[in-house]
């Protein structure tokens, strides 16, 4: 009841006209930072940053916080109607999001990614607006042993989300591995695989290698198909929305990806991202036509379109009660916090609780205004498939090169994504996935960090690393899975299968 | 930028100046330089253009700077311009490729441990690893950086083992030493001081020369008052490539100095929990030089190039 | 054919690869060096394309996958790499609206006027869209 109360207050605070027309902004410009691939939130805070001092701190906090997950509502709009994700959170959505924009649903699925951010959102904030303290103690449980053996896990299970190779996808994820492990070094402070070329310190941004593969690769895919492809069904109104059924499958999983996205989200690491991946890997193993995944199944959807909403309230929850930034985005908000005076962490509550429960209110109220400019511009979005695919893949290439450029400034990133791009088409031609690649480059790092560190506190033995009471728990929920498909390949498609696992 | 003419003096600056900012987006360097740009064409009489070159500590950012002449294109600096070409190859030595215009503001390290552990100071944890080598783990924000160097430079000094594990970022570093999966922590001042506030982290020292100024910070002693020889800080500063004419330099030097000495920029810098501290380019210069000859010795003498060195065979 | 060729890649990506990983020191399993995940994944690599390519050979099945126009794609990456060198020479502006007429004609976009306003339109639109309201630094 007590929150309840504090709830309310924040409400309050968070509709008086300045907030909420800061709020309006800020979601606003969320929306256009996740429609445009390779703008990100970070840029777009950043740029704002400046400008924010003349702001009172709580419309400006607002405001910040709008723009960071308005950007996760977008994400998925280019994913699903060009192949190029907005955002790296939207990766995933490229693989049954686009099939079902060529299948003439990408009303639907637009409409149900909005609806399942929406859902998903609010889970996660109910759970910031209850949980928030206990929650991030909790989370400091998990160091760097359990992170690792999550990551072994993740890898493993996720290495194969679509296609019909086991052993093509658990070769690209080792590629994804071996890309993740190019550039300046953290952990041993040295340079690997540069040559001494500097830009290659940098190593491999996850979003340079998404817009490459996916985004340049569809476009050489679909600009030079030797026979007219057919055109994207023309849709009705009516069609605009989802079908009953569409509805149905949906439902579960949109609420499943938000617990998911929700715990992701209290651990470090890029939580929107890897929620979103385990979220379909989850689907996928839920689902009772798997086989439709990767050829638009609405589940592939809705579910991680709905775990990178919640993970993203779930990410302000250490930011919130301990100050930690846990992704690059939550640390430009920390500065947003820092430069208006205000430091997050365990006293926020107390001493700020108009600010504190006016930025949770205001998240409330930013996630029905974005259902609301989101819902209509579905139509507009559609509109544009309609655009004959000779101007609109050209223009989708300028887009995407020069978001690829903006992420660093660089030359040298845009000469990756067109090689990267080159790559995606023949991938896709000889039945490679790209997705299984895209997961090696994020959990790389993270396996490699989590060993190091993880052994290094274990006084480098590696039992004591593996029995530790969490990790023994993940490790083994991890072997019986695998197990488990062993057992499945083994009884049932024992013969089929094995003419498909080219 | 590959225009190599030396500029006008009289007439500079006459387009905007490209300040590199050699890290991400949002990150303290950033924030800084994008404070400076504020005020900018108010002061140097043309607008300041932020470009983030993130990537390899700094180094493609300042490789950049360095490569440039024509004083149109400055840099963003911090301790890592010294420590960088000591760990290894790099295209410039910066420390003499660069000229510095200006300090801004000192990032100190402070020493923290939770405070259910049962060391009150830090005497009391140099006995404990005395008796247990090896025991205590001190996280730190990455190989090298000065938490890191810090970190070992206690150790020698002491002549204790202390076991170091890098993390990726400070935010990192304080979530593991808040869930007790490393004991020590040597981090920014910042990133800590809401726990120490709040009385879930203890600080144990500062690894600067004097006490820091903030209130929450003022009555933690620094290493040297307790006996040991640990001081490391890192700064934000600015720079310019080598060479530039002088009267272009004094330009920029009088530029920034009134920039950086205004109130509101002052009060904007501790707000983002930096200690301010302005340094001419004399003061600055100086300050390369002692740094350079004082880390070297000690990246040495810590055995931390060895530790780098090691990773490569 | 390209299924073995990509496969084949792979293949000598993975030996390169692993072939530099020997410059770094791999430690032990107590306590891993830089050497470490590389060395392994090289090997994983390794191992995973032979398997591939082993298969390949041994299934003779081939993807039928709809016909590629190869001139065409040739064509788009000459563009590609035309527009990354006149990037920096011409300025962002200029080298969009070449690189995108280009497509277009490339594309088989019918008539000259119409794809060349297009292009003039939609370059202009980038240009102010990402240069001033969202401040990147275009060459």
């Amino acid at each position: 009841m007590d929150i309840l109360n504090l709830l309310l207050q924040g409400i309050s605070v968070s509709i008086i006209p300045v907030n909420l027309l800061s709020c309006t902004i800020g979601v606003l410009i969320g929306t256009l930072v996740g429609v445009l691939p390779g703008i990100d939130t970070v840029s777009a805070i950043a740029l704002l940053l400046p400008f924010s001092y003349g702001m009172d701190s709580t419309a400006a906090l607002i405001m910040f916080a709008g723009i960071y997950y308005g950007s996760k509502y977008g994400g998925s709009t280019t994913s699903i109607l060009i192949n190029v994700p907005g955002e790296a959170a939207s990766v995933v959505t490229c693989l049954d999001g686009y099939p079902m924009g060529q299948k003439g649903r990408a009303g639907a699925a637009l409409a149900i990614s909005a609806i399942g951010s929406f859902i998903a959102g609010t889970i996660g904030l109910i759970g910031l607006t209850l949980l928030a303290p206990p929650l991030a103690q909790a989370a400091l449980v998990f160091g760097p042993p359990e992170y690792f053996s999550l990551a072994l896990v993740g890898l493993i299970l996720l290495s194969r989300l679509t296609g019909t190779s086991a052993l093509k996808s658990a070769l690209m994820a080792v590629i994804g591995i071996m890309l993740s492990t190019i550039g300046l070094d953290s952990l041993s402070g040295i340079s690997r695989f540069t040559f001494g070329i500097d830009e290659l310190d940098r190593g491999f941004d996850l979003s340079i290698l998404a817009m490459g593969l996916f985004g340049i690769g569809e476009i050489l895919t679909a600009m030079t198909h030797a026979e007219a492809k057919p055109d994207i069904p023309s849709v009705k109104f009516r069609d605009l929305y989802p079908t009953k059924k569409e509805w149905q499958r949906s439902i579960t999983p949109m609420f499943r990806g938000g617990i998911v996205g929700f715990l992701v989200g209290l651990l470090p690491g890029p939580a929107a991202t890897i929620s979103s991946f385990i979220s379909y890997g989850l689907e996928k193993r839920c689902s009772k036509h798997p086989e439709e995944f990767g050829h638009g199944a609405i589940e592939g959807v809705a579910g991680p379109e709905s775990a990178n909403n919640s993970a993203i309230s779930a990410t302000m929850i250490p930011l919130l009660s301990l100050g930690l930034p846990f992704c690059g985005a939550t640390a430009i908000l920390l500065s947003g916090f820092m430069i208006h005076g205000i430091t997050p962490g365990p006293s926020l509550i107390t001493e700020r609780p108009e600010l504190f429960w006016g930025l949770i209110a205001s998240m409330y109220i930013g996630n029905v205004l974005l259902l609301i400019i989101n819902l209509p511009l579905i139509g507009v979005f559609v509109q544009l498939l309609k655009t004959p695919l000779n101007i609109l893949m050209p223009l989708v290439a300028v887009v995407t090169l020069t978001g690829a450029y903006s992420i660093n400034n660089s030359m040298f990133d845009l000469i990756w994504v067109i090689f990267f791009g080159i790559l995606g088409f023949l991938l896709q031609r000889v039945g490679f996935e790209p997705s299984p690649l895209i997961i090696g480059l994020v959990l790389g790092p993270e396996l490699e960090r989590g060993l190091t560190q993880g052994l290094i506190i274990c006084n480098g033995s590696i039992w004591a690393l593996i029995t530790r009471p969490i990790t023994a728990t993940i490790l083994s929920i991890g072997a019986v899975a695998i197990l488990y498909n062993f057992v499945t390949w083994f009884t049932k498609y024992d013969n089929t299968r094995k003419e498909l696992d080219i | 930028m590959e225009n190599k003419t030396v500029p006008a003096t009289s007439k500079y600056p006459d387009k905007p100046i490209t300040l590199i900012v050699p890290f991400s987006v949002g990150g303290g360097t950033d924030l800084v330089a994008r404070l400076l740009e504020k005020r900018a064409l108010d002061y140097l009489g043309q607008p300041l253009v932020i470009v983030n070159k993130p990537g390899g500590a700094g180094t493609i950012g300042w490789n950049e700077v360095a490569g440039s002449s024509d004083g149109y294109t400055l840099g963003m600096t911090g301790v890592e311009i010294i420590l960088q070409p000591l760990y290894g190859q790099t295209k410039y030595h910066y420390p003499t490729a660069l000229d510095p215009i200006a300090q801004i503001a000192e990032l100190s390290i402070v020493m923290v441990v939770q405070d259910t552990q049962p060391w009150k100071d830090l005497d009391e944890l140099i006995r404990y690893a005395t008796k247990h080598p090896g025991e205590i783990k001190f996280g730190h924000g990455g190989m090298g950086t000065t938490g890191h160097v810090a970190g070992e430079m206690l150790a020698k000094s002491a002549d204790v083992r202390l076991e170091q594990v890098p993390f990726q970022g400070s935010a990192e570093a304080t979530a593991s030493l808040l869930g007790g999966h490393i004991q020590v922590l040597f981090t920014n001042p910042a990133s800590v001081k809401e726990h120490v506030k709040n009385g879930t982290v203890r600080i144990l020292a500062v690894a600067s020369e004097h006490r820091l100024k903030d209130p929450v910070f003022a009555n933690a002693p620094t290493f040297r008052e307790q006996g040991f020889d640990v001081v490391c800080s890192s700064w934000h500063g600015i720079a310019a490539p080598k060479d530039l004419p002088v009267e272009v330099k004094d330009k920029l030097a009088k530029g920034f100095e009134a920039i950086i000495n205004d109130p509101e920029f002052q009060k904007n810098i501790e707000a983002l929990g930096f200690e301010f501290s302005y340094l001419g380019p004399k003061e600055s210069q100086e300050k390369w030089i002692t740094e350079n000859q004082k880390l070297s010795k000690t990246v040495q003498e810590t055995g931390i190039l060895d530790k780098i060195k090691a990773q490569k065979k | 054919m390209l299924e073995k060729m990509i496969s084949l890649l792979f293949l000598i990506g993975s030996l390169t690869y692993l072939y530099w990983a020997q410059e770094f020191t791999f430690g032990t399993l107590g306590s891993p060096k830089s050497g470490f995940l590389p060395n392994l994944a090289g090997i994983l690599a390794l191992i995973l394309s032979i398997t591939v390519i082993f298969r390949q050979f041994q299934y003779k099945k081939s993807a039928n996958k709809d016909a590629v126009d190869w001139t065409k794609f040739l064509f788009i990456l000459i563009g590609l790499v035309f527009y990354l060198m006149i990037l920096s020479i011409v300025g962002y502006f200029v080298a969009t609206f070449i690189f995108l007429f280009y497509l277009f004609k490339v594309a088989d976009t019918a008539g000259w006027r119409f794809p060349l306003v297009v292009s003039f339109c939609s370059s202009a639109a980038f240009h102010l869209l990402f240069t001033y309201y969202l401040k990147v630094a275009l060459p």
